[in-house]
């Protein structure tokens, strides 16, 4: 996945009922919301991480990771993750390679089958092993897929952010209605998101940064969460280690390398 | 918990990892060469897998209750990048109670054994491996190299219908596309449950093989005759190409194989009934694409010197084709997965067999998470088409407790004799269950 301008990055939060100021024009927005998705990032990328699931009344449930992302020729990204924890699906792994129009060919691999199956990339709604992530959350989204309008400005983590709009052209291909997204205009990082699946008023989802960190040049969302306001329910997302401009080779992002996690191994951090 | 792995997508890697626009232009990449760790020797062990389930028979003659206890264990040690050593071990216990073949058993054999070689595109296996070969649920028919665990006939998925067995395997990889070669040096027959067990594929009780119109006739035989089984020699060998990356997955496989489910050779003279697995020559082609929200699966197969029983009871031999297609998609993109297949299989023989000649069904498995992944409802289903053949399985799981999975599940069989449901359908069973690994 892209991350310049990823629905978990790259909005922002905003409450309706603190919003403020007048809404800029629709070109501002756009602009906006494409600074966010040109944002240089660099060439490749590797981390380790957690997922960490919380529920009240529940013990946590913890999944460990490694991901590695590479921005190819011509616009397209290409994702690999392996999961190493819990036991159940470790040496799971997942290949995703995005076009450039938008469309993204994905494959698993399953080691109780040690087979690699191609999944649809379509699709939106559904957990993200058992979090509260939604598929959507996690794949790149286009800046003219949705219409934005910067709607006020907050402060956020010390930061006024731009609060920016954005709502699906086509409703078809988001689960939700809209997003709102606080946005540093100085970092371009999105600080806070909240989430609208049912209700233009009531969100029922939050992502927000806690902490953050440069990395090789890069700011890095070193801890974040996501929750349901329904729910309760919080997905905490910790990035333990995050190596940037690795020289990942092409060939790591094939079905060889996603069924043989000896070979993928050799990259980790 | 292996369809909840469905539901991975995207990466951790995706988690806000933003440039910072003051700082622009960003970094000019420094590395010229990969950053790869420096190996370190690794040795892994543990139980990989750990079944213990009890189950109540409320129709079957033979028992009342069926019990499975089941572990595995192995050790992985990987001195260098390139070389891999593995060695597994697994008991299979079972208890049979309550009824007229009550019985109990105790089986010890090895599990994935082996020596691994791997530099480049290149990877060599020496040793006891499972290899499932196919591209669609349940019932693959490129599946040509694996030997069959028939010992809980199709009570699990199916990984864990599946052991390991002898094999010489290269993999080579080129790009996109891989050759995959095996060659069994030592023919062993699939793992079958023991006579008396409910699940064996010959029922003294009624006097019935699995796959075999009944009549008073066979039924005497089977009541009588001895057991042989034919496991000496070779298993063949098989190579597959596939690629994949593209907008297609497909492909080819060849195979001189024998398939480690038997078929029964009828003696009448001196009664038994032999377990034979004669060499097929087998071709077939497979195919992967997704359309939208679905994904489809196909694979075809041909098949030479498929034995089958003549109204004698003697043994013939002629061809068979078979096709199985798929589709995969979650609904409403959510968290229900449906996987839906049809198959077919054409006898090539206009002689009148004991088996069936035309077969044509459906199979499949639905199943969704619900409470953040907390429980995992499903149904995993066969059922004929031209003749009547049901099985339904419906399961509740807790997967809350990881990586523990907590289960109650039911397998309810029916159908007309000569099918798997008819065969089965007074065995249909209730269990509750423990799957584990250390």
């Amino acid at each position: 996945m892209d991350m310049r301008f990823p629905a978990l990055a790259g909005w922002c939060m905003l409450i309706s009922g603190l919003m403020t100021g007048a809404a800029v024009s629709a070109d501002e927005a756009a602009e906006l919301a494409q600074k966010v998705y040109d944002r240089p990032n660099g060439r490749d990328l590797t981390t380790m991480g957690r997922m960490v699931l919380t529920e009240k009344g529940h013990a946590p449930r913890l999944r460990e990771l490694i991901t590695y992302r590479l921005e190819k020729a011509k616009g397209e990204t290409a994702n690999l993750i392996r999961f190493t924890e819990p036991d159940d699906i470790a040496g799971t792994g997942l290949l995703s390679l995005d076009k450039v129009n938008g469309k993204s060919e994905q494959w698993l691999y399953l080691p109780a089958l040690d087979r690699v199956r191609r999944i649809s990339g379509d699709r939106k709604g559904g957990r993200f092993v058992g979090s509260d992530l939604y598929f959507e959350d996690l794949q790149e989204r286009k800046p003219a897929e949705d219409r934005h309008r910067i709607i006020g400005s907050e402060t956020v983590l010390g930061a006024v952010c731009d609060i920016l709009e954005s709502i699906p052209v086509n409703p078809d291909n988001s689960v939700y209605r809209k997003r709102v997204s606080w946005i540093d205009p100085k970092t371009l990082m999105a600080l806070r998101v909240d989430f609208y699946e049912k209700d233009d008023a009531a969100p029922t989802k939050r992502w927000w940064i806690v902490t953050k960190k440069k990395n090789q040049g890069y700011w890095t969302a070193t801890d974040s969460r996501v929750i349901d306001l329904t729910s309760g329910h919080e997905t905490r997302l910790v990035v333990d280690t995050a190596l940037y401009d690795r020289n990942l080779p092409n060939t790591l992002f094939n079905n060889q390398t996603l069924a043989d996690e000896n070979l993928e191994s050799e990259y980790r951090p | 918990m292996k369809y909840l792995l469905m539901l991975l997508c995207l990466s951790l890697a995706s988690t806000p990892l933003l440039a910072a626009a003051d700082d622009l232009p960003p970094p000019k990449t420094k590395a010229k060469k990969t950053a790869t760790k420096v190996f370190k020797p690794t040795l892994k062990y543990g139980l990989d897998d750990v079944l213990v389930e009890a189950g109540g028979l409320p129709d079957a003659r033979e028992a009342d209750t069926y019990s499975t206890l089941r572990a595995s264990a192995y050790m992985l040690w990987q001195p260098s990048r390139d070389w891999e050593f593995r060695a597994g071990a697994r008991l299979d216990g079972m208890l049979q109670d309550g009824g007229s073949a009550d019985h109990k058993e105790l089986l010890a054999d090895y599990g994935d054994t082996y020596v691994r070689y791997r530099n480049g595109g290149t990877r060599l296996t020496l040793g006891a491996q499972t290899i499932i070969w196919g591209r669609v649920d349940e019932i693959p028919l490129i599946d040509r190299v694996s030997r069959v665990d028939l010992t809980r006939f199709v009570l699990d998925d199916l990984p864990e219908r599946r052991r390991a067995q002898l094999a010489a395997r290269w993999e080579q990889s080129f790009g996109n596309y891989k050759l995959d070669t095996v060659w069994l040096p030592l023919f062993r027959a699939a793992q079958l449950p023991d006579i008396a067990s409910i699940w064996s594929p010959i029922n003294r009780t009624t006097g019935q093989v699995l796959g075999i119109a009944p009549s008073p006739g066979l039924a005497a035989l089977v009541g009588a005759a001895r057991l042989e089984e034919d496991e000496h020699g070779s298993g063949g060998g098989a190579m597959r190409l596939t690629k994949s990356g593209g907008a297609v997955d497909y492909g080819l496989t060849l195979a001189r194989t024998r398939q480690s489910l038997p078929y029964y050779r009828v003696n009448l003279i001196a009664p038994s009934l032999t377990a034979i697995h004669p060499f097929n020559n087998f071709a077939g082609a497979d195919v992967e694409f997704v359309t939208g929200d679905y994904t489809w699966r196909m694979e075809f197969g041909y098949t030479d010197n498929v034995p089958v029983t003549l109204q004698t009871t003697a043994l013939d031999k002629t061809s068979s084709l078979d096709w199985v297609g798929a589709v995969e998609f979650f609904p409403g993109g959510k968290d229900t997965r449906v996987s839906l297949q049809l198959v077919a299989h054409k006898l090539n023989t206009r002689k009148n067999t004991l088996e069936l000649r035309e077969y044509y069904g459906a199979n499949g498995e639905i199943e969704t998470t619900f409470a953040q992944g907390r429980w995992k409802a499903g149904v995993r289903f066969f059922t004929g088409l031209n003749v009547h053949d049901v099985y339904i399985s419906p399961k509740l799981s807790y997967l809350g407790w990881e990586p523990h999975e907590i289960y109650v599940a039911a397998h309810y069989f029916d159908g007309e004799a000569r099918t798997l449901g008819g065969f089965h359908e007074d065995h249909s069973m209730i269990t509750l269950g423990l799957r584990t690994r250390f």
